[in-house]
């Protein structure tokens, strides 16, 4: 063993120096959530010079899978971890993960301004995209086809959505694949006939649906009142998510984020604040 | 110097001149074509754009993107993985074989200090709908390419909750955590010693049926050959007439999991001839019960950790054994581990491994005592230092072997 003991400060040198080529605070995930990700670092850095904070989006699936990789620190997800990604955090890293709800957000239903259906149930949702109601007129609208925008499947707004209002059935081939929130109200605000679905921060340009849970209860707007007190049906919390409890650095960061400061920046952006 | 160059381009010498005159009417025929061609840009740009063909171009496109998008989709759901684990090997007991004396015998002392590729795994996975599943897995390392998984499979799910599948092919049995737990997560080199002995080469061919409910209750039961793929020859004894049943049921709580295994099916033995030339085949019971647990926690500052624990016992049919008129061995194993997170990227095992391969034999019990240092670099890439310090049980005066092992070992995941 002796000639061997030479190897521990090898290895330890190793690892120092990749440990120490990495001090920024990463965040990785959610496109629903990388503006509001890109407020709270330009924020931070300006009010704790020497911080840097990198943010990237991708979606919230391609951040759990960074996460489950070692290649962010913080995951930012706009849906809670699915069991599969857990048991890999797991084994990886031996930790379920550390969630902390870091803002709220009802997903929103947008239509094209001239569109005159103002609201509609969960089921009729399910209905509009699994192509069983295809036409606006079963809805009380106009004599027009109904034309689905949707997002990717590594979106936490797909996998929401999905959960949520399909119940787990699948999306109609027909929903066309837009690749954000953006794109989806953009492709809205030009289409008459069109519907999509995101976080409420991007409701501009377009108009928003009311959402009743079953088809006899009462319908709700995605405002802070509703979506705090969860009467929204679409009311969710938006996530990061950690490798282990937050200490040092990340801890301050995460901690400005929970203080009043860190979640006024939520209510600009759009989003409601978690406390 | 500009000037000069430009006369030259207006009044060519007399030698170019020529050259031109050979180039000859072919030339010119070609040319003629060619002007015309590039002359026509410039027509169309002045002209007013037709509506119908604009449209008829953005139809077109609109068809190859979906066509790309088809192509795109199907490429996804076949997926290629895989890692390549780079060692260096030593042991104390290791000899320089070039420097042993002549007269020696050189079995007696082996080199065993040595790079190599412990694994060299390439697997593809192709998933053509949501409920079936394909998947190849070979192994090409220590200069031998074999085939490790080989299966097709579909999965039901039911509302949300439960799922039901059925596997067939070559895999691994549900057997023990170590068993199915794949060795580029593992933190030490090897498997335990009981999981080597017992279940050699952690595969085999067969029929498997799993029913699972909310990640909470996973069942697996299956029909396999029974004497795994390290015997590349089929069984003696057909499946259908003794069958090799192995089944698992894992209950995973989150913090907690813990699991129970049975493997219960018959080993075959050919028999010397007898005086009719017949080899007579012996047929013996043959059984493996374990248990595992993991139990996972947080530090404070440090991180994750985890403990796990597995025990395996086993039965088996030996010839040798009793004189050479044949008996059984029961062997025992267990084995505990405990990982911790520190830093960022590091952990830290250290795992304690018992071994009894005759619980009716004295003197033949090892325990090894490993440590492992791990450091991930990112996703993709991790090293490992480990250092295991077998104790052979030994009869006095025969002392414990001096065969302690380092290995440091290099991960590549892709």
């Amino acid at each position: 063993m002796k000639k061997y003991w030479l190897l521990i400060p090898i290895f330890t040198l190793v690892t120092a120096g990749a440990a120490l080529a990495g001090k920024a605070i990463t965040i990785k995930g959610s496109d629903t959530m990388v503006i509001l990700n890109q407020r709270w670092a330009e924020n931070y850095m300006n009010n704790h010079p020497g911080a840097v904070v990198q943010v990237t989006g991708g979606g919230s699936g391609v951040g759990i899978s960074a996460l489950i990789n070692g290649t962010t620190e913080i995951c930012a997800s706009s849906r809670t971890m699915k069991d599969s990604e857990q048991k890999k955090l797991r084994e990886r890293w031996n930790i379920l993960g550390v969630g902390i709800p870091v803002a709220k957000d009802g997903v929103t239903l947008f239509l094209n301004a001239s569109n005159p259906v103002s609201e509609l149930s969960l089921e009729q949702l399910k209905n509009i995209y699994t192509r069983k109601v295809k036409n606006w007129r079963e809805l009380g609208g106009p004599e027009a086809p109904i034309l689905l925008y949707g997002r990717e499947s590594s979106s936490g707004t797909y996998v929401f959505f999905k959960d949520t209002v399909l119940l787990g059935a699948d999306f109609a081939p027909e929903t066309q694949t837009m690749p954000g929130t953006a794109a989806i109200v953009n492709a809205v605000s030009k289409d008459p006939n069109g519907i999509g679905y995101g976080g409420v921060a991007y409701a501009s340009g377009v108009k928003h649906l009311k959402i009743r849970k079953t088809a006899g209860a009462a319908a709700y707007d995605p405002i802070q009142e509703n979506v705090k007190s969860g009467v929204y049906p679409l009311s969710r919390d938006l996530f990061f998510y950690l490798r282990k409890t937050p200490s040092g650095d990340t801890k301050k960061f995460i901690d400005w984020i929970l203080s009043p400061a860190g979640q006024e920046i939520v209510t600009k952006v759009g989003y409601f604040p978690v406390k | 110097m500009k000037e000069e160059n430009g006369e030259k381009g207006h009044q060519p010498t007399r030698a170019f001149a020529e050259r031109r005159k050979k180039m000859g009417f072919k030339k010119i025929v070609f040319a003629l074509p060619l002007a015309a061609l590039l002359s026509l840009p410039v027509v169309t740009r002045a002209e007013e754009p037709d509506p119908a063909a604009q449209q008829g171009k953005i139809d077109s496109l609109d068809d190859r993107v979906l066509a790309v998008e088809s192509d795109v989709s199907g490429l996804k759901k076949v997926k290629i993985s895989g890692y390549v684990q780079a060692r260096y090997e030593a042991s104390e007991n290791s000899k320089d074989q070039y420097k042993v004396d002549a007269n020696k015998s050189v079995s007696s002392y082996l080199n065993k200090d040595y790079f190599y590729i412990r694994r060299g795994r390439v697997k593809v996975t192709w998933e053509p709908t949501s409920l079936t599943t394909f998947l190849i897995q070979i192994d090409a390392a220590k200069n031998t390419i074999t085939l490790k998984d080989a299966e097709g499979s579909i999965n039901f799910p039911i509302a949300n909750k439960y799922s039901v599948g059925l596997k067939m092919g070559q895999f691994k049995w549900p057997f023990s955590y170590d068993v199915n737990r794949s060795s580029s997560d593992r933190e030490m080199p090897e498997r335990a010693l009981s999981t080597q002995n017992l279940m050699p080469g952690e595969r085999d061919r067969g029929v498997q049926f799993q029913a699972t409910y909310k990640g909470l209750v996973d069942f697996r039961t299956g029909l396999f050959s029974g004497s795994g793929i390290q015997n590349s020859t089929f069984p003696v004894i057909p499946p259908t007439s003794k069958p090799t049943w192995v089944s698992r049921l894992a209950l995973d709580f989150g913090w907690v999991s813990l699991a129970g295994s049975s493997f219960v099916g018959p080993a075959g033995f050919t028999l010397p001839a007898d005086a009719n030339s017949t080899n007579k085949i012996l047929r013996r019971d043959r059984n493996r019960f374990g248990a595992d647990a993991q139990f996972y926690y947080e530090l404070p500052y440090l991180g994750g950790g985890r403990l796990m624990a597995e025990m395996i016992s086993g039965k088996d049919f030996s010839q040798s054994l009793k004189s050479g008129n044949g008996g059984y061995a029961k062997s025992l194993g267990f084995q505990a581990t405990l990982v911790q997170n520190f830093l960022d990227k590091e952990q830290f095992a250290f795992r304690y491994d018992f071994w009894d391969p005759d619980t009716g034999v004295d003197y033949n019990r090892v325990v090894t005592y490993g440590l492992a240092l791990i450091h991930n670099f990112d996703g993709s890439a991790k090293l490992t230092l480990a250092y295991e310090i077998p104790k052979n049980e030994v009869k006095a005066p025969a002392k414990d072997p001096v065969d302690n092992k380092t290995t440091i070992q290099f991960q590549y995941k892709f």
